[in-house]
């Protein structure tokens, strides 16, 4: 049988999610057109952890455990990559379109003269087997359903947050691979890392979103988060200038937001952040301009000034002032 | 000293000046006006503090029609040292493939390479596979998402950071490298305009076809891509409510409240 | 230590006109700066008579507002000094790296917010003439893209038309210049203000209407001076409105307000206009007008000049706070000015200190009264 493989991505152990997402859709795919999926679990130390990954769409999980494997490291990943590839000549690979799946498929792409589609929101075959998906452009206003000509493997990265994750009854097998290659870095080498408290806000349930136009003043926003029991987000120009990290960065090159509310304060509405709020449930915004392009994107626009609204609202969630 | 340092540039139309016919399926560029990818200008600003620490010659080379001839002498005005333009017919529909075997092949022809710099991704495409591309066709390694390039060292090696998930990695690397760099990590320099007079006026723009670079026309655009765009679709927007609310800054806040108090 | 540099003491004092010769360090300039605890201005100017270019943030956060010149017993114009200090910091690339994208903006889309040029009039409804009007309106990019300075053009069109006079508006242009001249990139401005005259001229008109005094100062002072030619009167719209009453052209009706003038820097203290808007505002039957304690020569700032409008310029709130109380002192909650820089500031500061005052341009006071 055909194989579909997906690369599950972790750091230390700890399993990226949004690859568990394209598991999920693979198995799904792999019922419907007869292929047997395979999870490719690289890692240190992660032999253990295959069990949870397995379960949610796994006939088989390829574990490769190498201390050298424990962070993400362009050349060892794609180097073991490519003998796993020339082994066993899977039809399909898919990765999650984060960071590091979309620098490893870009890479094996050209390695293996693979057709590759990217950041996809849907996914499919055609009746030779062809890899076809869906591919936003143009920050996100237009979408391009693009095919992979007959080139096998065929590769695609998945945006994450577009499949769900399930899990699966059926069992599946766990089998380590020794490669028997060396897996010493020559070229790249990690010499420090260094990680915050990683907020995912993809999930969240409830977001403030601070744009240009609250001047960066974190601490009004944070305040008014607080009070709401929501998570807060910026649109690109705060992260740009540091005073947010890329994690909680919305829109095409950062998160795309699912949550049942988003409060939106002085945000112009540019095209690249409009396309991380278009799942969202309700959208407030706060604004000076009635016209900002925001406005198409919103189910209420409050026109005014921010400092002088946010104090007065938050006066009133703390019940200071009666409504 | 730095040999050179290759910057890959790509042109692109506002984003949010492209418009989409949903009868006739077709893309309308035409009235969208264009720009250097900004990420791109990131990767440009990065190669000028590098060749300003540490010397080398700045080279940008970029693969698209002839109109693209003003960027790039913007890109010179900016302090390239030299600008080099692969136009052919015979490569458009190409996509990342044969896009990053072109790029890659002139860059070979450069030669001399010690770090080639790209943006993260592009705002029209944003596919992001094409740094780990040509790391891919010239054999050398690749680095993505980088916001900075801290130090080169003597023996060969530089220390970059990287962002990840949650933070950022300190990375060392061999030269020749190529490297993706973060959109926004830098703020691009003014042109300086008296060099940009120089620029538009005087400075010699190299142009390349593909017989510049020995490839064929089947290894490139539509024939030489491995993906084929079947369909094209607008993604609208949502429908919204879009009711606007005005009035005394105590009434809004009231209004915001009653809107919030559900969520609450 | 200071090292003594006399050739950059040469090169700093041209590029300053030779103003700092002239000082000889009394400090009353600190002493009355409006944002005095943050610019060190006689100690700036110290360093530049002994040959030493400074770069502190006092520079850059200088609104050139020139009040500190009004009060100066040797008459130094000390903002053409820190114009000339702005200059020599640019060219040493040591100026602030955000300013980049204040002059990206105006390179790609006209304007320094970075609006899209093609937006700069799609929201003009009023009929205009382009061909051979009697006045061409040469807009400031504030003016153009904000809801209020939209407002205030609207009506003068209107209140030009009410008076008979074929009014033109220049579409084609870009930010006059003004802020790349005060972030120091010569080279850049004088690029841009050569094309704008250019497309000016083509235009053919017979004066040069504008409604900001810093695009007034620009075309009028330094266009020429970077070879940029506009070969008819320019004139604010104060000067020319003010025109038109004299002529009888303009029919003002009746008002009851009481009202105070704030006079803009660069209409006042940089061209010395400071009768014709106190003209028209008087020519306004039930206007009662109070001065305040600050006025003509000697006015106050909003905060918005040298470039403090479009960089996070907090510390320039001061001015405008400061100003906002002389109104207050005087008894009225109407403020008339005549420069949307002073209009925007004023009415966002007086939404943050809570205090009640109308702004109005000139403008706005004439419309109502014509209604």
């Amino acid at each position: 049988m055909e194989e579909l493989w997906v690369f599950i991505e972790q750091d230390e152990g700890e399993v990226e999610e949004s690859s568990l997402e394209v598991l999920s859709k693979a198995r799904e795919l792999g019922d419907k057109y007869g292929f047997e999926v395979v999870a490719i679990f690289l890692g240190d130390g992660v032999k253990n952890k295959a069990e949870e990954v397995g379960k949610h769409g796994a006939s088989k999980v390829l574990v490769v455990d190498n201390p050298n494997l424990r962070h993400y490291n362009s050349e060892l990943y794609s180097k073991v990559m490519e003998k796993l590839i020339m082994k066993y000549n899977p039809n399909t690979v898919l990765f999650s379109a984060t960071r590091n799946g979309r620098d490893l498929a870009g890479r094996i792409a050209v390695k293996f003269k693979s057709g590759l589609l990217a950041h996809v929101i849907s996914l499919d075959f055609d009746e030779s087997k062809d890899l076809v998906g869906k591919v936003p452009g143009f920050g996100g206003n237009i979408a391009a359903v693009v095919k992979c000509i007959e080139s096998r493997p065929q590769l695609a990265t998945v945006t994450p947050g577009v499949f769900e994750i399930k899990e699966y009854k059926s069992t599946f097998e766990v089998i380590e691979e020794d490669l028997g290659v060396e897996l010493e870095p020559k070229n790249i080498k990690i010499l420090s890392k260094e990680k915050g408290e990683y907020i995912d806000i993809s999930k969240s349930e409830k977001v403030v979103v601070a744009g240009m136009g609250t001047g960066g003043r974190m601490d009004l926003v944070e305040e008014l988060a607080k009070l709401l029991g929501a998570d807060v987000g910026v649109t690109r120009p705060l992260a740009d200038i540091g005073v947010a990290p890329r994690d909680i960065q919305i829109g095409s090159t950062g998160v795309t937001l699912k949550s049942k509310l988003a409060l939106i304060l002085g945000a112009s509405g540019a095209p690249h952040f409009t396309s991380g709020i278009k799942d969202c449930g309700l959208v407030i915004t706060v604004n000076k301009d009635p016209e900002a392009p925001i406005k198409e994107y919103s189910d209420y626009l409050v026109v005014g000034d921010i400092f002088e609204i946010i104090p007065r609202l938050v006066k009133l969630l703390r019940g200071e002032e009666n409504a | 000293m730095l040999r050179n340092i290759i910057v890959a540039l790509k042109v692109v139309p506002k984003p949010e000046e492209v418009t989409f016919n949903p009868e006739t399926k077709t893309v309308d560029r035409s009235k969208a006006r264009n720009e250097i990818n900004p990420a791109d200008k990131n990767a440009l600003e990065l190669a000028l503090r590098l060749k300003e620490k540490y010397g080398g010659k700045v080279i940008v080379v970029s693969m698209g029609p002839p109109i693209w001839d003003k960027y790039l002498r913007l890109a010179v005005a900016m302090g390239a040292d030299d600008a080099i333009l692969i136009s052919d017919r015979a490569l458009a529909g190409s996509d990342t493939f044969p896009t990053t075997r072109t790029l890659a092949t002139a860059i070979k022809k450069i030669g001399n390479y010690d770090i080639i710099l790209c943006g993260e991704e592009s705002s029209d495409g944003g596919t992001g596979q094409v740094p780990p591309g040509i790391g891919e066709w010239l054999d050398i390694p690749h680095i993505t998402f980088i916001s900075d390039i801290i130090e080169i060292s003597e023996d060969g090696w530089a220390e970059v950071k990287r962002t990840i998930k949650g933070g950022h990695e300190i990375l060392k690397v061999k030269l020749p490298f190529i490297a993706a760099v973060e959109l926004g990590c830098n703020t691009p320099r003014f042109p300086d305009f008296r060099r940009k007079r120089w620029a538009d006026r005087e400075f010699q723009l190299t142009i390349w076809n593909i017989g510049d670079l020995g490839l064929n026309p089947e290894e490139v655009g539509l024939k030489g891509s491995k993906t084929i765009v079947v369909d094209l679709e607008e993604v609208r927007p949502p429908e919204r409510k879009r009711e606007v609310l005005t009035g005394a800054p105590d009434e809004l806040a009231k209004k915001l409240y009653e809107l919030l108090k559900g969520y609450l | 230590m200071i090292r003594v540099d006399f050739e950059n003491r040469i090169r700093i004092a041209e590029a300053s006109g030779g103003e700092p010769y002239k000082c000889f360090q009394c400090g009353t300039c600190t002493v009355n700066c409006l944002l005095g605890d943050v610019i060190p201005v006689r100690r700036n100017i110290r360093y530049v008579q002994l040959g030493v270019l400074p770069s502190n943030d006092g520079i850059w956060k200088c609104i050139t507002c020139n009040f500190c010149r009004s009060q100066c017993p040797s008459d130094v114009d000390i903002a053409a000094i820190v114009r000339g200090i702005r200059y020599l910091n640019y060219e040493e690339k040591r100026s602030p790296e955000e300013l980049n994208e204040i002059l990206w903006r105006v390179y790609e889309e006209g304007n320094p917010l970075g609006s899209p040029r093609g937006e700069r009039f799609s929201w003009l409804q009023t009929l205009t003439s382009n061909s051979n009007p009697d006045v061409v309106i040469y807009t400031c990019c504030l003016a153009a893209y904000d809801k209020r300075g939209q407002q205030v053009l609207t009506k003068l069109i209107n209140v030009l038309q009410s008076a008979g006079v074929e009014v033109g508006v220049f579409r084609d242009g870009s930010c006059c210049g003004d802020i790349v001249y005060h972030i120091g990139d010569d080279y850049f401005y004088e690029e841009l203000v050569n094309e704008n005259a250019e497309k000016l001229e083509s235009m053919k008109p017979s004066v040069v209407l504008t409604v900001s005094p810093h695009v007034y100062h620009n075309l009028k002072n330094l266009y020429p001076r970077y070879n940029a030619k506009i070969s008819v009167p320019v004139m604010h719209h104060t000067q020319y409105l003010y025109e038109l009453l004299n002529d009888g052209k303009l029919k003002l009706g009746r008002l009851e307000n009481k009202v105070t003038y704030h006079d803009p820097c660069y209409l006042a203290r940089y061209n010395g206009l400071t009768e014709e808007p106190r003209g028209l505002i008087e020519a306004v039957d039930g206007v009662e007008f109070v001065e305040m304690l600050h006025n003509k020569y000697e006015t106050l700032c909003c905060g918005g000049g040298g470039g403090g409008i479009w960089t996070e310029n907090m510390e320039a709130r001061r001015a405008t706070r400061d100003r906002l109380n002389e109104v207050t002192e005087v008894g009225t909650n109407t403020l008339v000015t005549a420069c949307p820089y002073c209009i925007r500031m004023f009415e966002d500061e007086a939404k943050v200190t809570g205090q009640d005052i109308v702004v109005y341009d000139i403008v706005d006071l004439l419309s109502m009264a014509i209604e």
